[in-house]
């Protein structure tokens, strides 16, 4: 599933950038953090630019550069530590919000956690205002490009341009050539890569037109950097960047005049993808469905989103899905992650695609040496910000150069192919330019410049490289006052992929004037058209909230299994310990938490069992336990993001560290151990009751909470069987192992102030519809469900289910306890066998008809079959 | 002249039903210098929900079409009515030097802009030492390109063995190259892979070839099926076709439908189906020329 070609990378851009010696520069003393100054020692305060280094904060006679005074001002407040503090707290922050970047070919920890750096980049307003006019030309001159390539070519016939840098060019999509989106926007959203060289110029090293990454990061930074330096933040003027996210939202509702509530879509390429966390953050953030091209299909030239309640138009798509993977049918074939139809869809203009299918051909760093001519060529005018010198390999002129800088020049992919070179790998670059040279461009090296960050060791220079984002509005491009700032790990290794390097930083542009207070909660005066959740929910989220809910019962009864029957081993095994200890073990072998070969050592040897205990209980790849179906449980909520809460998400990934916690317990220590469960259970509750009490009531609920209720009461039938009835002759029953791991002792207690006994345990936890474990309330939530299901489609489906399960119900219902209690002259309870095989048999066929009436977009999407151009003698 | 009529029909039967289909046709040949298209019919069971006619990017004139009714059967069915004239190639002498060519691909002349296209890997076709190498010996400096060309298609046709089972519809040219062993599509990927290592622009074409040939001489390899070969740039907007599986220049009885970088760009019928299950698929091409009033009915 996960496509390591994939060119999603936030940068494919590695600069050459000459060691940077820490020798001779300066001690200047920076009154940071926690109040450190003048005096103090120079590990702690002193801050060191690199001679021949432009540095953001101090300038080359080790001043403090006017703009940034009163940033530091404010935070020579702090206490000693206390910056350090704060930076602790913004991490476990971005950690419990699931901040993450995913890396490719690394199936067991997918997700790595993005770092932040509390100190923003703090930029002046003039010098900000010089940027901005720079990048809306240079957006201007882009899209204007993408008009001429894709219509009349100008700028080829003219020779502005050597046309290898388009017709080689992968993400060139000739199904587009002469097709004109709406209002000539082919760049909603655009991002540019800036970095400072030593004369202080803002050079740019590389252009985003395809599926450009990064906004919502940087909104995430400036949410976590305000509340953090929340005194500075409020006290000094910094631009706000909501309202760059609503002129967004406004661009892209404009894209479709002909309906006045456009359904927006975000199309992502999957959990799998290295950027997902801020898909869902953005789909979550602009209010759009977030949706996969599975999600997807074309009727009639036509997009719709495939919903429980049946098809929905679709009218505008913003995607992170790339150019060529966007339509199996008319672009690249092996695309899993696209559409059918989507390109006829888009030339018949039935659909808005942001940004426009082809804008991915601007992004080619062969294209920047061409730019200044290009500028003047189609705009009339100079190009205005200048870029890092950059040659392509693709012309003799530009091999030419190549050779006479003999390696000085940083090779890089001038396309998005499958198998290119690493940057350091020389020999497979030589062989590359000379079979392939238009695959190959070169960047001259740079030192970047640096800006102050907080490091263990005090705050420190490192290297920066700012992203600048730019969205398309009625009046022109509007740019995000700020950006995401990358740091790179060593003032000498300024590597800009954030699989590398996760650490970034805000940016804070001055404002002299008013602060633009916005926010993206609509204002009072704007008419809300008042709605209700509908049958909207697409077919896949509700297939994966389902197991979400199953998971998370299958975890939580595992949990509570083994938190029961660990407190059983703390009293010792054999004749003189617990008694229901042997039928606990082999209860937690039967479920699957433990092997029959470990509950076998339990009895036997106890020290070998302990051994094997903890290494088995953390495996989450042995199917069966609790570990696992956790594992389970992140993979169906990390697809379903957006519909969560965080609340959710935190508890999540606190539970992930306390597994962790389980498998650093001592062997043998089984109150550690009882520790760990606990905190594991108080979360699987906290879980169950966000489910319970913040979640509306609408399908998303339903589908979870069914999943929930199916699972609890597979659990429950295997409780009964196991803990309640017992062996064959009847002997293991183990009752209070069963009112203990089915939460019902307090009631049992309560209600029969007498020690457990057959009778009375089987009526609380099967018939008892008071009892919100009981195996009668979960068929009558079950039937209750079911019931309000949509009925649109498939009403047999749907009509099916409801028989199942109220025939189950009634079967409970009609149950008398006593003769259930009762054996029958060969000893065993026949009439209770067979009821529980009834209702045992009833639940997977009910989850197997949900499956089939609800999720039925699982049927594959695939190439029909390519005829072979062959031929026989 | 020749004026041929041909069918090429496609039926896929798929094991259980289909929900959905979407397909892109490249059945419909395009004219060039070399052919006029008469008549065309293109016809689909069971009829499609929509249908788009247009032009792709390289200039092929292509049909889109979909299916909303469940079926377990399609049936695709091109009707051909065409004139073919002979066309005499260049002289050896006429034509540069392929070094030469080489050197004016720099020179962005307007009429040379979409030759860029052939020159750079494609989603089939990459290109590598390994198929310079192979290549080299008929390409001395110098060399007239049709004659070096003519060279290399022969030196294809000697060394590598017609075989339907060594290859599938994704094998790379490398691998081609290894086992000397493939089908017209194999030879003519093999022979784009040489020309774009050596830094020569060069197109795939596909068609058609008569099927019974003319007495007194054999019937050619892959009469009965869609055919490949290849087109090399001579310079200016001129190109010239090499059969790599047959070694010859195509003349009266090539039918070109459309061309492209590879297989991928101009593959006669591309699907993408919902449901479906295991499908058979029976193709079947036939070539026939016809008196002129006997075409007339189609």
């Amino acid at each position: 599933m996960a496509a390591p070609d994939l060119p999603d990378t936030i940068a494919r851009v590695s600069l050459a950038i000459e060691p940077q010696s820490p020798e001779d520069g300066a001690q200047i003393p920076l009154p940071l953090p926690g109040g450190a100054a003048v005096g103090d020692p120079p590990a702690v305060g002193s801050y060191l630019p690199q001679p021949g280094v432009f540095d953001e904060c101090v300038d080359a006679d080790a001043h403090m550069r006017a703009h940034w005074r009163e940033l530091f001002e404010n935070l020579s407040a702090f206490g000693p530590g206390e910056f350090g503090e704060r930076t602790e707290r913004a991490r476990q922050l971005l950690h419990d919000n699931g901040v993450t970047y995913n890396v490719y070919g690394d199936p067991r920890n997918a997700a790595r956690a993005i770092e932040l750096d509390l100190v923003p980049l703090v930029i002046a307003e003039d010098e900000w205002a010089a940027v901005e006019a720079g990048l809306i030309q240079r957006a201007r001159l882009m899209n204007s490009l993408l008009s001429d390539l894709y219509g009349e070519q100008r700028c080829l016939k003219d020779g502005v341009l050597h046309p290898g840098v388009v017709e080689g060019n992968p993400d060139y999509l000739r199904a587009l050539r002469g097709f004109r989106p709406a209002g000539d926007i082919w760049l909603h959203v655009y991002a540019v890569d800036l970095v400072r060289g030593p004369d202080g110029r803002w050079l740019v090293v590389g252009d985003r037109t395809r599926t450009p990454a990064g906004p919502g990061y940087a909104l995430e930074n400036r949410i976590i950097t305000s509340r953090s330096l929340a005194e500075a933040y409020r006290a000094i003027k910094v631009k706000r960047l909501a309202a760059w996210f609503d002129r967004l939202r406004q661009t892209l509702r404009a894209l479709a005049p002909w309906t006045r509530y456009p359904r927006i879509v975000l199309l992502t390429p999957g959990p799998y993808n290295e950027t997902y966390f801020e898909h869902a953050y953005l789909a979550r953030y602009l209010g759009y469905t977030l949706v996969e091209g599975n999600d997807l299909t074309v009727r009639g030239d036509r997009v719709f989103l495939k919903t429980l309640g049946g098809l929905e138009p679709v009218d505008v798509i913003l995607r992170r899905v790339d150019d060529d993977f966007c339509d199996p049918l008319e672009l690249r074939g092996d695309s899993p992650f696209g559409v059918a139809g989507l390109v006829q869809a888009v030339l018949a203009g039935h659909v808005v695609v942001a940004n426009a299918l082809g804008s991915g051909l601007a992004e080619t760093p062969a294209i920047i040496p061409y730019l200044p001519a290009l500028s003047r060529h189609l705009l009339g005018e100079e190009l205005a910000l200048p870029n890092l010198d950059t040659v392509w390999a693709g012309e003799a002129q530009g091999r030419a150069r190549l050779t006479a800088a003999g390696g000085n020049y940083a090779l890089r992919p001038a396309f998005p192919r499958i198998g290119m070179p690493a940057p350091a790998d020389t020999d497979a670059w030589g062989h590359h330019l000379d079979f392939r040279p238009y695959d190959a461009v070169g960047q001259a090296p740079v030192r970047l410049s640096t800006a102050p960050c907080f490091t263990p060791e005090g705050v420190r220079p490192r290297p920066v490289v700012l992203r600048a984002f730019l969205t398309a509005t009625e009046k022109g491009f509007s740019v995000m006052p700020g950006g995401l700032v990358r740091i790179a790990p060593t003032t000498d290794r300024p590597i800009l992929h954030l699989q590398q390097s996760g650490l970034s930083k805000d940016a804070w542009v001055l404002s002299s004037g008013p602060v633009e207070q916005f926010s993206l909660l609509r204002p009072p005066d704007t008419a809300v058209e008042v709605r209700r959740q509908g049958n909207n929910l697409p077919s896949r989220v509700a297939d994966d909230l389902y197991w979400v809910g199953r998971y998370a019962e299958r975890a939580e009864f595992g949990v509570r299994a083994l938190r029961a029957v660990i407190q059983r081993l703390t009293d010792g095994g054999g004749p003189q310990g617990n008694v229901e200890v042997g039928p606990g073990v082999a209860f937690l072998a039967s479920i699957g938490e433990i092997t029959p070969e470990l509950a076998e050592l339990a009895t036997t040897d106890r020290e070998a069992f302990d051994a094997e205990l903890l290494p088995m209980l953390i495996d989450e790849f042995r199917a069966g336990g609790f570990a696992s179906a956790v594992r389970r449980l992140n993979m169906n909520t990390g697809m379903v993001r957006d519909r969560l809460s965080v609340d959710m998400t935190r508890v999540l990934l606190h539970l992930h560290g306390q597994i962790e916690e389980v498998g650093k317990a001592t062997p043998g220590d089984y109150v550690g151990l009882l520790d760990c469960f606990d905190s594991i259970v108080a979360s699987m509750a906290a879980l169950s009751g966000l489910g319970m009490e913040n979640m509306t009531r609408g399908q998303a609920w339903r589908f979870m909470d069914l999943g929930r209720r199916i699972e609890r009461a597979l659990c429950a039938i295997s409780l009964t069987r196991d803990l309640i009835v017992g062996g064959e002759d009847g002997e293991f029953r183990a009752l209070d192992l069963a009112l203990e791991i089915a939460d019902s002792f307090m009631t049992y207690r309560a209600r029969y102030f007498t020690g457990a006994q057959f009778a009375p345990v089987l009526d609380l936890l099967l018939l008892d519809e008071a009892n919100p474990r009981s195996l009668a309330r979960q068929m009558w939530a079950l039937a209750d469900h079911i019931e309000n299901l949509p009925r649109e489609r498939g009403a047999f489906g749907s009509g099916a289910a409801r028989l199942l399960a109220q025939t189950a119900l009634s079967e409970l219902r009609a149950a008398e306890i006593q003769r259930l209690a009762g054996a029958g002259a060969d000893g065993r309870n026949s009439e209770l066998e067979a009821l529980l095989e009834a209702v045992s048999v009833t639940l997977p066929e009910l989850s197997d008809i949900i499956s089939q009436t609800y999720f039925s977009h699982a049927l594959a999407v695939r190439p029909g079959g390519p005829i072979r151009t062959v031929s026989t003698p | 002249m020749i004026r041929y009529q041909a069918r090429h029909n496609t039926v896929y039967d798929y094991g259980d039903s289909v929900t959905l289909s979407h397909h892109l046709a490249h059945l419909k040949p395009r004219d060039s210098d070399r052919q006029k298209l008469l008549n065309h019919e293109l016809r689909v069971v069971p009829e499609p929900s929509t249908w788009n006619e247009r032009v792709d990017g390289f200039g092929n004139p292509i049909v889109q079409f979909a299916m909303e009714e469940p079926h377990q059967r399609l049936i695709v069915e091109s009707v051909i009515d065409i004139e073919i004239k002979a066309e005499k190639p260049p002289a050896d002498a006429d034509c540069p030097a392929w070094d030469v060519l080489r050197a004016r691909l720099d020179e962005a002349a307007p009429d040379t802009l979409s030759i860029h296209a052939f020159r750079q890997d494609s989603t089939l076709v990459e290109a590598a030492a390994e198929f310079a190498d192979y290549a080299e010996a008929d390409f001395p400096p110098g060399r007239s390109i049709i004659a070096a060309v003519r060279a290399l298609t022969s030196r294809i046709h000697e060394e590598f063995a017609f075989d339907p089972q060594a290859t599938t519809v994704t094998t790379p040219p490398s691998e081609v190259l290894e086992v000397k062993r493939g089908v017209c599509q194999d030879f003519a990927h093999l022979m784009i892979a040489c020309l774009r290592s050596l830094g020569l622009p060069a197109r795939y074409v596909s068609g058609y070839l008569r099927t019974t040939p003319p007495p007194g001489r054999p019937r050619l390899v892959g009469s009965d099926q869609s055919h490949a070969w290849v087109a090399v740039w001579i310079g200016g907007d001129r190109w010239l076709e090499f059969d790599p599986t047959n070694d010859c220049i195509p003349s009266l009885d090539h039918i070109t439908v459309a061309h492209g970088r590879d297989y991928d760009d101009v593959a006669p019928l591309r699907g993408i189906i919902v449901g479906g299950g295991p499908h058979r698929l029976q193709v079947g091409v036939d070539v026939v020329p016809v008196k002129n009033e006997a075409a007339a009915k189609v």
